[in-house]
């Protein structure tokens, strides 16, 4: 790798371990493997929103251009947000595309996507059903985030009903993960996301 | 890990040297050759220019429109970085070096590597874990071991109770990330054998989940079929009460009781029979039985009670009652009396009064039968008790 991106981690490393964030337990960055190359990112859903109590875990690959191109990250926790795909984790952020700066570091970039979780933009979206969702039933959504916070993020918020419609779907045959992204997508219309599971 | 936790604070210390004026926000170094963009920002010209050559044509920092022209050397800046020095950090390094070559001195310094080896020989060796004595020779060494033993035990439990919060903390957010990073690679790959016992684990808790669901359905449904056999049987009597066609057998329980209870208290104590029906349409009738004013004998009386059909009926009641006490044993010993209805008797009207109490509930209050049936002493002399119970048929029919 490119000497330049390799110091730049390095020091954005001190910047992290130095930075209130940490401290606060709100960011984190930690190396995978003794390369630079690839990272992981640690970020706490931002408060009063429904991501609020979980942990989601991010995959950095730092690219050899860096800091000329920007690291790709991607959501290793799924999570249910407009700008972030249900399936793949990959997000819509201009910042960590054609927006990016030299002048970002992955400090900036991890609260970048801390402020997105607290304000989505529907009208941007990677993830379709999640933006509809978002702007057509907002308490669905919200409800439907907190879900998935508590199922795969380690949230708080346990919802007795969703879960039970998801057992219901499980009794069928249907994979968990599956009966979970279904449901969520039919804004939790248990007949609906049978029959779409099943056609 | 002391050594680890040494480099960490050599380098928090080495960051702290370089003023962040001085810092060139691409490459996060010491600004070399530094440039000044249009719009105020310094960067080292190699980075700057790499950035430009790319697409973006804009300043990292605030994303202003920037090309090379608009780029300026900044040699003022450069002056005074050279002007910077540092004083090497290292134990024993007395070097002063200029500010851009600082990096490059801290990972070459001699006294950087011999460091170690110093505390090995001369300094305390539990100097990294803050004991701040100084000592020269071997002897004077071995003598301080000696006398600080408790202050460098403290010492010791104190690091390693940091080295383990340290150790903790690394640790809870690695099974947490190897937790996340199974979640999502249980999807990829559903023949693992981690995803195979992860579904299985959760295939066991939703079973548990189901076994207790059933178990309260199970105790639910027996709990509605002793509700169903009590109303049954209740049911049943009922249907017995309408369709004896004026027949009933009333066997009288806890008689020896019942008996002490009219002797205390003989105007109080008074048994009504459940109602039945002379027939499925017909009137409703029951038997009363208490003791006889002069203590001696039991009264069996029957009472008009309101049934369903009496609107339906003719009043007075007209009919053949017959009263008998079975002898459990002996038939020809048991005490049989008939007597007709009369007209003029109140008793056989139609029960139009209200609930005249909790035990006489919708029932003429005027009884007919006999005050004096038979004498107590002939009822347990006899043997008309079996069981503590005696049996009393009463039979109705209309006329």
């Amino acid at each position: 790798m490119n000497n330049i991106a390799t110091q730049r981690i390095k020091r954005e490393f001190k910047e992290v371990i130095k930075s209130e964030e940490l401290a606060k337990c709100s960011i984190k960055v930690d190396l995978v493997g003794d390369s630079y190359t690839e990272l992981k990112g640690e970020v706490a859903g931002p408060p009063d929103t429904p991501y609020e109590g979980g942990t989601f875990f991010l995959e950095i690959k730092v690219p050899e251009t860096y800091p000329f191109n920007p690291p790709k990250v991607r959501f290793m926790t799924k999570i249910w947000h407009p700008n972030i795909s249900s399936v793949t984790g990959a997000i819509c952020l201009d910042i960590l595309k054609d927006q990016w700066a030299a002048a970002m570091t992955l400090r900036t970039v991890l609260l970048s996507l801390q402020a997105l979780m607290a304000a989505a933009e529907p009208d941007d979206p990677q993830d379709a059903v999640v933006a509809k969702q978002y702007k057509e039933f907002p308490e669905i959504f919200a409800k439907t985030a907190s879900h998935w916070t508590n199922v795969y993020a380690g949230g708080p918020k346990k919802n007795i009903e969703f879960d039970s419609k998801i057992q219901r779907l499980i009794d069928m045959g249907i994979e968990r993960d599956h009966a979970c992204a279904a449901l969520s997508s039919y804004n939790w219309d248990l007949e609906r996301a049978t029959e779409q599971l099943f056609s | 890990m002391l050594l680890l936790l040494y480099f960490i604070c050599d380098c928090l210390k080495m960051l702290s040297v370089i003023d962040p004026r001085f810092e060139c926000s691409i490459c996060l170094n010491c600004l070399k050759d530094p440039m000044l963009t249009r719009c105020g920002h310094r960067f080292c010209s190699e980075c700057i220019h790499a950035w430009l050559k790319r697409q973006s044509q804009s300043c990292p920092i605030d994303s202003l429109p920037l090309s090379t022209e608009n780029l300026f050397p900044d040699n003022y800046t450069k002056r005074e970085i050279d002007e910077q020095k540092v004083t090497c950090l290292n134990k024993g390094c007395v070097a002063v070096i200029p500010l851009l070559e600082a990096d490059q001195h801290y990972a070459s310094c001699e006294f950087n590597k011999n460091q170690i080896n110093l505390h090995a020989e001369n300094v305390c060796p539990f100097h990294l874990i803050g004991c701040k004595d100084i000592v020269k020779t071997k002897s004077e060494l071995m003598n301080h071991l000696v006398m600080n033993i408790h202050r460098h035990v403290t010492l010791l439990s104190k690091s390693h109770i940091d080295l383990l919060n340290n150790l903790q903390s690394k640790d809870s957010a690695h099974s947490k990330a190897v937790e996340a990073t199974q979640c999502w690679d249980a999807n990829k790959d559903p023949n693992s054998e981690k995803a195979l016992l992860c579904n299985l684990y959760e295939r066991i808790v939703v079973l548990e989940q189901s076994n207790i669901e059933k178990d309260k359905d199970i105790e639910r449904l027996n709990q509605m079929v002793n509700n169903l056999t009590l109303e049954f049987s209740r049911n049943q009597n009922e249907i017995f009460l309408v369709t004896c066609n004026g027949v009933y057998v009333w066997r009288f329980t806890k008689f020896m009781e019942t008996l002490k209870l009219m002797r205390e208290k003989p105007s109080q104590t008074q048994r009504y029979s459940e109602g039945f029906y002379t027939s499925s349409t017909g009137y409703k009738v029951c038997g009363r039985i208490n003791m006889s004013s002069d203590n001696r004998n039991l009264s069996l009386f029957i009472h008009m009670m309101r049934g369903d059909y009496d609107d339906t009926l003719v009043w007075p009641f007209s009919g053949r009652i017959t009263l008998s006490l079975i002898h459990p044993k002996n038939q020809e010993q048991t005490i049989c009396l008939k007597m007709q209805s009369s007209d003029e008797s109140v008793a056989f009207r139609r029960c139009s009064f209200g609930n005249n109490g909790n035990d006489t509930p919708h029932l003429n209050p005027r009884a007919f039968g006999y005050t004096e049936f038979v004498a107590i002493d002939e009822v347990l002399d006899k043997g008309f008790i079996e069981n503590d119970t005696i049996v009393i048929k009463i039979i109705v029919e209309c006329i």
